[in-house]
């Protein structure tokens, strides 16, 4: 398929009517002019010219006796000629690629990715406070500097890439958990593990310091566990010095967790009775605009949807808005079947099941039972779990006892 | 005192064994004809054109005929063409 071609020049066809066609086209050659596209049509012949020469052929046409017929113009000057016809709308062609070309040189959307320990809420503030926030100018974010801002700022962000695609900053992190740092820290001062659960003792591992506990043992809260405080004994068997560890055993406890949760069987049930169209909402930067009543109803809820106007999934504009609907309820008395509360009940007891420490672990025994009372359903229960505790103190130092028993030697 | 004024040589063409220069037909297949060095269209319509060269008159004739550029030079016939004839 040949491709549509725009002439510089500018050209015009027509046809050419009279007695001497031929003729016509002889002078228009001899007179150095180019003819083109000659073909015949009913009772006449078509042909097109440049513009220029276009504009000879008058006394050419009065000598050969034919009249001419202009049917099509085109070409550049055309074009131009039209456009002056126009010109508010191709103003507003102009005004529109111009405006979008402004668009482009902002930042419109942050897209924050890989991030758990920090909220994007609170990335977003980091960002905020090096200049770096929606509406900022592309050219003045300069990203390499943006990330290392915030590899120093949060210190649990062991990579940041920040990167510019279109009117979007996408920033990807990557979040290292540092908590075993705190104990490497510590390994030069001596430290004793200590309860901080009740429970008996199922069985002891030590791999430093002195064991004070052993299987089959209840301890409470606050027992000493392990001691990292080791005594240098001489031959006689007195303490001539302490040489100081940082504790560590895997101590395994059976502990119980008690468990409680009521469900009253009789609640108010919302009831949605309808949803109305309220109005529109626009934002254009950071400025919003509402077209819509602001009386808000007793009993109704606003629902809002959000959308920001965009080219391609890369190119967003600083437009957005929204719809804004009002949906009306009541409330009911209504009562859970006996199914329905157990369900609730489970799904809470999931929860809860879900949320235990993270040190549990195995449970060995799980005696929470659901009761039915009429007016409410209860889950109540123990819970017998075998789990892992220690609590890393600093260890008492006897330093002074030694100094006596020295200066009495 | 009179000069002697050389009469210039009409430019031969390199094609022509006589010196003369003569029309040249390139056809490219059967849709396609350039014709260089002719004297003037005789005839044209969509099924025949007749075109007028130093000596002779060379008839083309074909269905949908078309001329592309008509210039002095040189023209360009578009279209299926049947026959060429001279004459």
């Amino acid at each position: 398929m040949r491709g549509q071609h725009i002439s510089p020049r500018g050209k015009i066809t027509f046809s050419v009517h009279g007695q001497e066609p031929v003729r016509f086209f002889n002078l228009c050659r001899m007179g150095g002019l180019m003819l083109m596209d000659v073909c015949e049509g009913e009772d006449c012949c078509f042909c097109t010219l440049y513009l220029d020469d276009f504009r000879k052929i008058r006394p050419l046409c009065r000598k050969a006796r034919v009249r001419i017929h202009i049917c099509k113009k085109e070409g550049v000057p055309f074009l131009v000629r039209e456009m002056q016809t126009r010109m508010v709308f191709f103003v507003g062609i102009l005004l529109a690629a111009f405006t979008l070309w402004i668009c482009y040189q902002f930042i419109w959307d942050i897209r924050i990715e890989g991030n758990s320990y920090y909220s994007t809420q609170t990335l977003l503030r980091h960002m905020r406070e090096q200049d770096v926030y929606c509406g900022k100018r592309k050219a003045d974010i300069d990203a390499k500097a943006l990330a290392a801002a915030l590899r120093e700022v949060c210190p649990q962000l062991s990579w940041v890439s920040v990167e510019k695609e279109g009117t979007v900053l996408n920033v990807s992190v990557k979040e290292a958990l540092f908590e075993e740092e705190g104990e490497t820290e510590g390994e030069a001062e001596a430290s004793s593990l200590y309860a901080e659960k009740e429970g008996r003792v199922l069985s002891v591992v030590t791999r430093s310091g002195i064991p004070k506990v052993q299987a089959g043992d209840y301890i409470y809260p606050g027992d000493l566990l392990v001691d990292g405080e080791i005594p240098i004994l001489d031959d006689g068997g007195t303490v001539v010095g302490y040489q100081y560890c940082q504790a560590d055993a895997d101590i395994i406890l059976a502990s119980a967790y008690s468990y409680y949760d009521e469900l009253k069987m009789n609640y108010r049930k919302k009831i949605y009775t309808g949803k109305t169209f309220k109005g529109l909402w626009f934002r254009l930067g950071e400025k919003n605009l509402t077209l819509h009543e602001r009386d808000r109803e007793p009993q109704t809820e606003w629902e809002t949807d959000f959308f920001q106007w965009r080219l391609s999934d890369a190119f967003l504009l600083p437009v957005s808005h929204g719809l804004i609907w009002e949906k009306k309820y009541d409330y009911v008395n209504a009562r859970y079947s006996d199914t329905q509360a157990k369900m609730i009940l489970n799904a809470h007891f999931s929860d809860f099941f879900e949320h235990l420490d993270k040190k549990v672990m195995q449970i060995t025994s799980n005696n929470v039972k659901i009761q039915m009372t009429g007016q409410s359903a209860i889950a109540f229960g123990t819970i017998e779990a075998e789990e892992k505790i220690g609590m890393s103190m600093p260890a008492q130092k006897s330093g002074e006892i030694i100094e006596r028993n020295t200066q009495a030697e | 005192m009179r000069t002697q004024t050389s009469r210039k040589k009409p430019p031969e063409d390199e094609f022509s064994p006589f010196g003369k220069a003569h029309t040249i037909a390139t056809f490219q297949g059967r849709s396609e004809l350039y014709i260089e060095n002719f004297k003037k269209l005789q005839y044209f319509s969509c099924t025949e054109i007749c075109v007028q060269t130093g000596s002779y008159r060379m008839r083309i004739q074909g269905k949908q005929l078309k001329i592309c550029f008509f210039t002095p030079d040189e023209m360009k016939i578009t279209g299926q063409m049947e026959a060429v004839s001279f004459y």
